[in-house]
């Protein structure tokens, strides 16, 4: 596993940066194709947020909005938020910055692979963008792509057999095909890589994470790639996969999109669970509260995540019998998440409390992420979804539990391991002003919708002037706070972005290991070279030795011999 | 909670009684939770010479603090399941012994089409009454229909009856619901349907059991036939337009505003409506009352097809048309019809 460090020397710049095969360049690709996507996806939600609070009027750098252009934008900002910004950056751009060097290894298993990986994903990238382009538009038949209507061509601008729909489904296809290449080579790196003395119970929380991530991936994913296979069929050479006319059945893709569509939620939320053991024990100073606990938990999380999917159909036509089976079981998965959020607050209990931008992240991923969690108990009871399925209530849920995981936790990441990758230190004061502006706006969207919902206001809907219940003066307040909040969200995150480009260049260096943490890539140079290591690091104990009794140091690293 | 709308279903209140099991369970528990979690961050915060505890939490002990917490969330999430079983199997489980009228319930691109028996209780016999847009039903009555889809997903939502469907292409969903008040009450389309999502709406009006009985007596008129006399849309047109023409620029924003666009079109092809290019004043083959007949699109007949489009429906087109009563004024109306007679 020890690098030939001479042969790096002659790399030219495209072969460093561009097609590159060291893991932290390609975790990094994945990382900035990512956070530009969610600005991307952030742009759309602006545009159709402008059109609820100000129905009718022109928006600023967009005009006037239509009924399809709608579509097209809640359409796309779904699609790109799941698959274009949570996984890549929390997947993708963690894992491979993170699996090989908190192992210990020099990279992953297959570096060529893994160089593909990304190339594939960039492609699947262009393919979404160019979709925008095409006649008739994007896809405009909702993220979840329900047929008849995905089936039937339907876009944005009319009725022809659109082009954006087909280059979606292509485009989909493909970013999973770059997933399911990452994800082999995190599977076979892990396995085969570690370090010298660190067995699975000395792996860090983040590694384990990323493990049982990708695995529930792989299993999850293969009937959403048949399904969307189907609708490309359907769509193209006029299968009837789909269709009742033709022998078909619309809820078979329901069943096949969310067989993968909720284990996706964990896929997504595990990896930010990994991030926030790792700065919480830094920043406490104190051993995660129940490692292996946590640990079986993840592990019988990841089997239930396979039979809670109908949970988003209740109301669809299936047998009604089915529903309490699957309230059951829904049910019955929000105990492996409560026991880890509370094994989270359990590890704060006399703990030594640095709130620095990272921490602030991750606690507010907590706090925020229990009202996503308190909200799923009302749509995981069948008889009260019948209300509030496709309502905003659901939206506010959803948002509740994706937005603490992908941005509280991919943004105490990079924040967490910035110096690390940079070499770096970003600035404390704009990290903690862009924490509050993030968190308060984000409440201010979001909080208001679980009204509104309740209310009756059913989702996709383009303009509420026709629905005199949904045009009281209550509802229409709320409809310009969340849109007036979102925008105060978006532009905080340019706060972010200054800090980062501003601290990669002429930030204060950073040393090796700036949080005095316990890991192996805090032993690496900051940057780590291509390769990490300068010798290959011997493990002695777990990841979370911090405040060991007797010691003089609050920390002990993994690979200190005593 | 002000925000739920009156409930006048009679299972309704099922669900809203779930509403408050399930937000005073996780209302306490989530107040108890992030409370512990604040106060810790507060309380432990850094403190110089003050090094944390070693607690690895691998002990009973240690463990206990959270596992009991969780054996008691659990103890609750499953009280709110009994209480979901009971409510769900009401509503959705099975029908009532009673069913005291059959109706069934068609979505369509982009409107919500009503098949009710007529005077003979039957339905598919010749008397059904159809309607496009507004369904009417007797209060404190099962009611059992078949939900039926004809192009893509929709799903047929009443917010005053806390009762929801999705209706699919090739299958029919059948449910139950019951009408505790008379009133005019909205119902909504909750599943994206197309670019006509938005526009897809209906009044369910529910009459009390007498009212409702003349009103199928009269063919689903709520006056008896024949009572009008003169045609109102004739005096409609010569008042609207005595004091000179509408406003054909605000006319051609309306059809957008309105979604009208969502089902006609302007190039001469046919989408879900017929299109509006040659429109006005050509010859229009429509079907009123079972009969063809042929008639002329005048400002009379703009404004019918506009107010009452199930009173004569072109020929070769579903009575997909949502009437437009209280969604275009009479002077919107006036300027629509005036953009339409430029559509060449
Ligand atoms: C849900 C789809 C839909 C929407 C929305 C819709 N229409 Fe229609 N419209 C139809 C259909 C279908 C017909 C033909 C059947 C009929 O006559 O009822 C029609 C017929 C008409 C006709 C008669 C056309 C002819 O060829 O004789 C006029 C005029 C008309 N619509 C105007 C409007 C206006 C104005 C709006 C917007 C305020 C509107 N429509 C919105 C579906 C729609
Ligand atoms: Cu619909």
């Amino acid at each position: 596993m020890s690098t030939n460090q001479t042969s790096h020397h002659q790399m030219t710049f495209v072969q460093k940066y561009i097609f590159s095969t060291d893991h932290k360049v390609i975790g990094m690709q994945y990382m900035i194709t990512g956070l530009i996507m969610a600005f991307l996806g952030g742009f759309l939600a602006y545009g159709f947020r402008m059109q609820l609070a100000f129905p009718g009027e022109a928006i600023p750098l967009l005009g006037k909005m239509t009924a399809g252009q709608y579509n097209e934008f809640i359409t796309m900002h779904g699609t790109i938020m799941i698959f274009w910004v949570a996984m890549p950056v929390l997947l993708a751009a963690l894992g491979n910055l993170l699996i090989p060097i908190m192992i210990g290894a020099d990279d992953m298993a297959f570096p060529t692979l893994n160089m593909i990986s990304y190339w594939v994903f960039f492609l699947s990238t262009v393919v979404l963008i160019a979709s925008f382009f095409v006649p008739g538009g994007a896809f405009a038949g909702g993220w979840t792509a329900y047929p008849p209507l995905s089936a039937n061509g339907y876009t944005a601008h009319g009725w022809s057999v659109g082009l954006g729909g087909n280059l979606w489904i292509i485009a989909v296809a493909l970013e999973f095909v770059a997933f399911l290449i990452g994800g082999i080579n995190f599977i076979v790196t892990t396995f085969n890589m570690r370090a010298p003395g660190l067995t699975w119970f000395r792996l860090p929380m983040m590694v384990w994470m990323m493990l049982s991530a990708v695995l529930i991936f792989m299993f999850a994913v293969g009937p959403l790639i048949a399904g969307a296979a189907m609708l490309l069929l359907d769509r193209t050479v006029g299968t009837g996969f789909y269709n009742p006319a033709a022998g078909g059945d619309p809820i078979l893709f329901q069943h096949m999109f969310w067989f993968f569509g909720h284990p996706e939620v964990y896929v997504i939320l595990l990896p930010t669970i990994g991030v926030l053991a790792e700065v919480m024990t830094t920043f406490a100073r104190k051993p995660i509260f129940g490692y292996k606990m946590i640990i079986y938990a993840t592990i019988g999380a990841g089997f239930l995540s396979f039979v809670v999917w109908a949970h988003h159909q209740f109301i669809a036509g299936i047998d009604p019998r089915m529903a309490t089976f699957f309230s059951i079981t829904t049910i019955m998965i929000s105990i492996p998440f409560s026991l880890i959020i509370f094994a989270s607050i359990a590890t704060l209990w006399k703990s030594s409390i640095t709130l620095s931008t990272p921490m602030l992240f991750a606690l507010g991923f907590i706090g925020e992420f229990l009202i996503g969690g308190v909200t799923g108990i009302y749509l995981g009871s069948s008889a009260f979804d019948i209300y509030v399925h496709d309502t905003y209530f659901v939206i506010a849920h959803f948002h509740y539990a994706l937005i603490p995981t992908v941005f509280f936790g991919g943004l105490a990441a990079i924040y967490f391991w910035f110096p690390k990758f940079i070499g770096r230190m970003y600035n404390e004061t704009l990290g903690k002003v862009h924490f509050w502006l993030t968190t308060i706006s984000f409440n201010l969207v979001f909080f208001p919708l679980f009204f509104s919902g309740m209310a009756g206001e059913h989702r996709r809907i383009f303009d509420y002037s026709m629905w005199k219940s949904l045009m009281t003066p209550e509802i229409m307040n709320i409809r310009i706070i969340s849109t007036l909040a979102l925008i105060v969200l978006f532009l905080s995150q340019f706060i972010f972005v200054f800090n980062m480009i501003k601290s990669a260049l002429s930030g204060p260096k950073a040393e090796k290991n700036p949080w005095k943490s316990n890991t192996l890539e805090w032993q690496a140079d900051s940057p780590p070279p291509h390769g990490n290591f300068a010798q290959t690091p011997v493990v002695h104990r777990g990841p979370y030795e911090y405040s060991v009794p007797g010691r003089s140091e609050d920390y002990w690293p993994q690979t200190s011999a005593n | 909670m002000g925000f739920l709308p009156p409930n006048v279903s009679s299972f309704g209140h099922h669900i809203d009684s779930l509403f408050w099991i399930i937000t005073i369970i996780v209302g306490v528990a989530f107040i108890i939770a992030e409370g512990i979690f604040l106060y810790f961050i507060i309380k432990y915060r850094k403190k110089d010479g003050v090094k944390a505890e070693y607690v690895a939490g691998n002990v009973w002990s240690q463990t206990k603090w959270v596992l009991i917490p969780l054996a008691i969330v659990i103890a609750l999430d499953f009280f709110v399941d009994i209480k979901t079983h009971t409510a769900w199997s009401e509503i959705k489980g099975g029908l009532p012994q009673n069913q005291d009228l059959k109706i069934r319930i068609t979505g369509q691109q982009f409107s919500w089409a009503y098949t009710l028996p007529g005077a003979d209780g039957q339905l598919d016999t010749d008397d059904d009454i159809k309607k496009t847009g507004e369904l009417h039903v007797p209060a404190d009555t099962n009611i059992v229909f078949d939900l039926e889809a004809k192009d893509v997903l929709h799903s047929w939502f009443v917010p005053a009856l806390r009762l929801k469907q999705d209706a699919v292409p090739g299958r029919t969903i059948r449910g139950w619901f019951k009408v505790t008040q008379p009133g005019s009450y909205e119902v909504m389309c909750a599943e994206i349907c197309g670019v006509g999502h938005t526009i897809m709406k209906s009044t369910m009006i529910a009459h009390s059991k007498e009212e409702f009985a003349q009103w199928v007596a009269n063919g689903g008129s709520d006056t008896a036939p024949g009572a009008g006399g003169a045609d109102p849309f004739a005096d409609m047109a010569k008042n609207l337009f005595a004091s000179g023409a509408g406003d054909a620029e605000k006319g051609k924003a309306l059809v957008t505003a309105k979604a009208c666009m969502a089902c006609h079109n302007l190039d001469g092809s046919k989408t879900v409506g017929p299109t509006y290019k040659g429109l006005f004043g050509s010859k229009r083959t429509v079907t009123a009352g079972g009969q063809d007949k042929e008639v002329v699109a005048d400002e009379a007949y703009l404004l019918r097809s506009i107010y009452e489009p199930g009173a004569e429906v072109v020929k070769g087109y579903p009575p997909a048309m949502p009437p437009q009563k209280g969604l275009v004024s009479e002077q919107e109306a006036k300027d629509i019809i005036e953009y339409l007679k430029t559509v060449k």
